[in-house]
């Protein structure tokens, strides 16, 4: 057994020995998840210092007839890459979880969700097998209805939870029967002989895979659970619904594009592009600071989506890794801020999530203003940080490709980065600057150190240097060096526009109240919701109870006239039988009994009455004879 | 001399049951049956680890004649006492033999007429063990019917409200399969001889590979022309066998009698009834319908596999609009169980293999899941599911185990339930793929059942356990205790059992392979799938 093949066996391991810990040691679940995390980071680095990419080992997990189905990892340059920011923001997470989580009951089972999510993160990036990598997937869709629904008084919570798994197990069915068939064509569940038989996917199967992927990375139409799924705490919408577990679908779609048919991958952009832009109208009108955020998650995971489409994975990892950190780090920001706010606020009942009660924040919570301003700018793609430069890669990619649909995606990514500036700015805006609301305590400080740590390692990895030290070229560091060159009118064109569309927008939206009539569609997420609600469910509600009734009424019923029938039979075979077959006996014995009757009369006694019947005997007797 | 264990497996609980009659004392007919149990899981736990695991594929085996009886000129009738353990009964029966302890710890809720409990659930037992040893057909369908008089009193005495119709439904829907069988019984036993003056007719389950036992003349003779309604008599015979057994797993539209029996049944006999009587309809069609006559069975893959898809999703629909929780599992049942047809139909070893997974596993979670549903009955007496809400506050490791059985029976990966749903599909895609046995469309109509499973079980977790703890029975909350120590104690063993079941398949599959193989070579040789 190879050394790298133990290293990942850990690492994916680990967590499962901090949950067994924290069931022992209930008092220090906080404290002993995160050093779990830290741990688990020094061996990432460490596992990544080796430049090990190909890990021969494999163990024999189960013989299933002919076949051999081996538990094994596939590490190439795109798990290298996610390997670290699953595990830095995961920890990260925790660091945060520590000071947010501080006063909720039930602390072990929050850490645990958390442990958990990130075992089946770590195991999906690593694994090289489909049954395991389906495993995975599963787990972190069900980490993710455990933590959504972790508050489980909250009825909404219930239903976003139920919602989220309803939807993932839709597409995760689809999967799997792509993953099965997948099985059948190349007669192998192991990642590493599928690609490296170089034969593409049958259609059917490739649009299996598309399908399957959909409601994981909250693609349309599927992507509706993610706004409800922000009922979660809000460590876990930055690390799950940000910045990891919604890039599965991405990322799965990237390690079989070698195989992907052209047809699907003209899918992924169109289905991108589409998620992309309505993601990001329905951002500009949500109220509600998290939903904002989670439309926002929704559209440029289009764009990552699309880029897998356009035959480009390594924008779509580039544009994974600066977005899951700045991601990561809104929700975190406004995490720590809703978190302030419910401890200051005037009247219980006012909703500290809603940008219609805020404003004017800016100078109550300097730290948390400026780390979220970074991210925000990252999210517009300002210069000068990683979202700039990983737009930039996307946007040359598109122009560069040979394929048919890049122009459209061009297009779409320009769209899309508009409207993303308007919605960032208008959340900056509404909660920071504007108006001051008499909403909450003006004497509010920061007092949670503990916040600081996350946000201000996450802003640090926001800017540029983490993609390439020039801020204007996004050569990313781990990249194979390839001709990569981006049109100068391109570079100096996203670094005017970006910046002029910010200041407009910010000087637009400051002047003025926030709007209150928003569009109706736009806020509802397109009636996604209703929709299936209306099409879906319901019906099979009334399919269900219509079953139910139709078996009680006519398979039931039918039984029971038989039984009936059996019944009436058997009465009137009884019947019968009294009356003929039995009635013919009491018939015989009636009728000798009569007889019997009346030949008794003759047995009165008396002899005159003896001779009289002798006499008339012998007289008829005498008759007969001489007639 | 060796111990004749498979025999000890049956006459223990025999033993124990004419040990109870004999005995008097309250408290010790449930420790009798308990050391009973014991004794299983020991005899059980020494036939499983002598067992090698070589090429045979046969584990133990015990034969001796049992009566003769002459058939006039023609021959003679053999009969045999013969007991066997292979890849197929090893698992069954070691999860019946550990269910039917579960069952029996779990029998607190029976406070009257102990006595006659004790002693019925050990017969049951006895003849449990019987049916999934017999190799002879008539061995077998002795203890097959045996069955049905336990059971039968089990739920009509000791039953709800409803018990006497439920109790009778079971026993009339049976006995109508088991005479569907007898029928095929006799004809087969009229089949297959050997030698002549006189010919000595038997049949056991291994002779249907030995076709040269089959007699030239006899009526299921696959030469025979003569059919009734177009189809040939041996066609008629595995209808008549698919039928039978169909009601018992039971499929759909011969089911209406689980879920009565299920929602009148005590808990200890739901369970035993969802985790093991359920498995003799899937066992008889493995072990007896397909291997005698498998061409028939190929031709009618189509049927078969439609049945058990429309099972799957039939029984999932119901269970989504169910408002008692156990009916909500009883539906859930005939559900799982489609999958044994969807396996058996797809004529694959993955398929097949599946199916006994699928056996072996749903026996763990329904006993797990019916043992939930008797813990909330114990404490109020309401299994409605409306009744409820926010459960999780007041019963919260409960709520843990219902998460547990719910998810593993709703196919999530990592548990058992899953294992043997991916084998099935993976045989049922594969048989709808290049050799078109099954149209491609009746797996994907299986996930649509999978996919109403999450939906009836999540919806119930979000109707009884999330929220707010509120019941709208006039009960105290104070009757909403957490889990004892006796229901941790039945709980825990089938949840790890789930768990080591979804992750390490190998633990049986290493059992189930060469049966399979075997199984396979007679039963769908390459040659005959080709055709």
């Amino acid at each position: 057994m190879s050394q790298s093949f133990i290293l990942v066996s850990l690492i994916c391991c680990l967590p499962f020995a901090g949950m067994l810990m924290n069931l022992w040691l209930k008092k220090y679940v906080a404290y002993i998840s995160t050093l779990v995390l830290f741990i688990i980071n020094i061996l990432v680095f460490f596992f990544i210092s080796q430049h090990e990419t190909q890990i021969e080992t494999s163990l024999i997990w189960f013989k299933l007839q002919n076949f051999t189905i081996d538990f094994n990892y596939y590490i190439n340059q795109d798990s290298i890459l996610l390997l670290p920011v699953v595990s830095i923001i995961s920890f990260l997470v925790h660091v945060f979880s520590i000071g947010y989580m501080a006063h909720e009951k039930s602390l072990s089972r929050y850490f645990n969700g958390l442990l958990f999510f990130t075992a089946s993160m770590l195991l999906f990036v690593c694994s090289g097998n489909l049954i395991v990598i389906f495993l995975a997937w599963e787990c972190l869709g069900l980490a993710s209805y455990l933590l959504i629904g972790f508050y489980r008084e909250k009825t909404e919570a219930g239903f976003a939870s139920l919602k989220a798994m309803l939807l993932n197990r839709l597409s995760d069915l689809l999967l799997l029967s792509a993953f099965i068939l997948m099985f059948a064509y190349y007669q192998s569940f192991n990642l590493n002989e599928i690609i490296d038989s170089q034969q593409t996917l049958p259609q059917l199967v490739g649009w299996m895979l598309l399908l399957g992927v959909l409601a994981k990375s909250a693609q349309f139409p599927l992507m509706n659970w993610l706004p409800s799924a922000m009922t979660g705490p809000s460590p876990v919408s930055a690390l799950i619904h940000a910045a990891t577990m919604v890039i599965a679908g991405v990322y799965l779609m990237i390690r079989l594009s070698p195989i992907l048919p052209l047809s699907v991958l003209h899918g992924l952009t169109t289905i991108g592009s589409l998620t992309a832009f309505l993601g990001a109208l329905a951002a500009t009108q949500q109220f509600d600071v998290k939903k904002i955020l989670a439309y926002s998650t929704i559209s440029q995971l289009g764009l990552i989506m699309a880029a897998v489409g356009i035959a480009s994975p390594q924008a779509a990892i580039l544009h994974m890794v600066s977005h899951a950190f700045f991601k990561a780090g809104l929700f975190l920001g406004v995490g720590a801020l809703i978190h302030y706010l419910k401890d200051n606020r005037v009247n219980r009942e006012t909703n500290a999530q809603d940008i219609r009660n805020l404003g004017a924040l800016y100078k109550s919570y300097p730290y948390t203003f400026y780390t979220i301003l970074i991210f925000s700018l990252a999210l517009c793609g300002i210069p000068f940080t990683s979202g700039f430069l990983s737009k930039e890669y996307l946007l040359t990619q598109a122009w560069n490709s040979t394929n048919s649909l890049s122009i459209f995606y061009f297009v779409f990514i320009i769209l899309t980065s508009t409207i993303t500036v308007i919605y960032t700015t208008r959340l900056i805006v509404y909660t920071f600057f504007n108006k001051r609301k008499e909403n909450f305590n003006s004497a509010a400080s920061e007092k949670k150190r503990v916040f600081l740590f996350p946000l201000i390692v996450l802003s640090i990895a926001s800017f540029w240097w983490i993609i390439n030290i020039n801020p204007f070229h996004a050569d990313f560091y781990f990249f194979s060096k390839t001709k990569f060159i981006t049109p100068v009118w391109l570079t100096i064109g996203s670094t005017l526009f970006i910046p002029i569309l910010f200041f407009f927008a910010f000087r637009y939206f400051n002047s003025r109240e926030i709007s209150n009539s928003p569009n109706r569609l736009l806020l509802q997420g397109f009636a996604l919701d209703d929709l299936q609600q209306k099409l879906i469910v319901q019906p099979t509600l009334l399919i269900g109870n219509l079953l139910l009734s139709i078996e009680k009424k006519w398979i039931d019923g039918f039984i029971h006239a038989m039984a009936f029938a059996t019944v009436l039979f058997s009465h009137i075979i009884s019947f019968l039988d009294y009356w003929l077959v039995d009635g013919f006996v009491r018939m015989t014995y009636k009728a000798s009994y009569t007889l019997g009757g009346w030949v008794r009369v003759s047995r009165s006694g008396y002899v005159q009455h003896y001779l009289f019947w002798f006499l008339f005997t012998a007289v008829l007797f005498i008759i007969w004879v001489l007639f | 001399m060796e111990l004749p264990l498979l025999t000890l497996l049956i006459l223990i609980p025999l033993l124990g049951a004419l040990l109870i009659l004999l005995v008097n004392g309250d408290k010790l007919f449930k420790r009798i049956a308990l050391v009973v149990g014991l004794l299983q899981v020991l005899l059980f736990g020494v036939i499983f680890f002598q067992t090698s695991l070589n090429s045979n594929t046969i584990y133990l085996s015990e034969k001796v004649n049992w009566f003769t009886l002459p058939l006039g000129k023609s021959g003679v009738l053999q009969t045999h006492y013969h007991l066997l353990l292979d890849g197929l009964s090893l698992p069954i029966i070691g999860m019946s033999i550990l269910v039917l302890l579960m069952a029996t710890f779990a029998s607190q809720e029976i406070t009257n007429k102990k006595k006659g409990y004790f002693s019925l659930l050990l017969l049951l037992n006895a003849s449990i063990m019987g049916s999934f040893m017999a190799q002879d057909f008539l061995l077998f369908y002795l203890f097959f019917e045996f069955m049905l008089l336990p059971m039968y009193f089990l739920i009509g005495i000791w039953g709800g409200k409803r018990r006497e119709y439920a109790s009778i439904k079971f026993f009339l829907y049976t006995l109508l399969g088991s005479l569907l069988i007898l029928v095929v019984l006799i004809a087969l036993y009229m089949s297959y001889g050997q030698g002549a003056n006189p010919t000595v007719y038997s049949f056991s389950f291994d002779m249907a590979q030995q076709s040269n036992l089959l007699q030239a003349d006899a009526l299921l003779h696959p030469n025979n022309v003569s059919g009734i309604g177009g189809l040939s008599l041996r066609t008629w015979a595995f209808i008549f066998l698919f039928i039978g057994f169909g009601i018992k797993l039971p499929m759909f539209p011969f089911h209406t009698w689980l879920p009565d029996a299920h929602v009148e049944a005590p808990t200890p006999i739901s369970v035993i009834l969802a985790a093991i009587l359920l498995k003799i309809g899937g066992y008889g069609l493995l072990r007896i319908a397909y291997p005698v006559f498998p061409s028939e069975a190929l031709q009618l893959s189509f049927w078969v596999g439609l049945v058990g898809v429309v099972s799957i999703v039939y029984g999932a629909w119901c269970a989504l609009a169910s408002k008692d929780l156990k009916k909500l599992i009883a539906y859930s049942s005939i559900s799982h169980m489609g999958f044994v047809l969807l396996g058996l139909a797809s004529a694959q070893a993955e398929g097949i293999a599946g199916v006994i997974y699928q056996m072996v596993s749903h026996g763990f979670i329904s006993a797990m899941l019916f043992l939930l549903a008797g813990v909330l009955y114990v404490r109020t007496h309401d299994r409605k599911i409306a009744h409820y809400s926010g459960l999780h506050q007041v019963m919260p490791v409960y709520f843990s185990f219902v998460l547990i059985a719910f998810f593993a029976s709703l196919g999530m990966p990592g548990l058992s339930g899953f294992m043997a749903e991916f084998f099935v599909l993976t045989g049922a895609f594969m048989a709808g793929g290049s050799q078109a046995i099954i149209p491609f469309v009746f797996p994907m109509l299986a996930l649509v059942g999978i996919l109403l499973s999450a939906g009836y079980y999540l919806w119930t977790i979000q109707r009884m356990f999330m929220g707010t703890f509120h019941t709208s029975l006039s009960i105290e909350k104070s009757v909403f205790t957490d889990l004892s120590l006796q229901e941790k104690m039945t709980l825990v063993p089938l949840a790890i059992l789930v768990f080591v079941l979804g992750l390490f398949p190998q633990v049986i599959l290493q059992y189930i392979n060469p049966f399979i193989e075997q199984w396979m070579s007679v039963v769908f040789p390459a040659s005959a799938i080709s055709l």
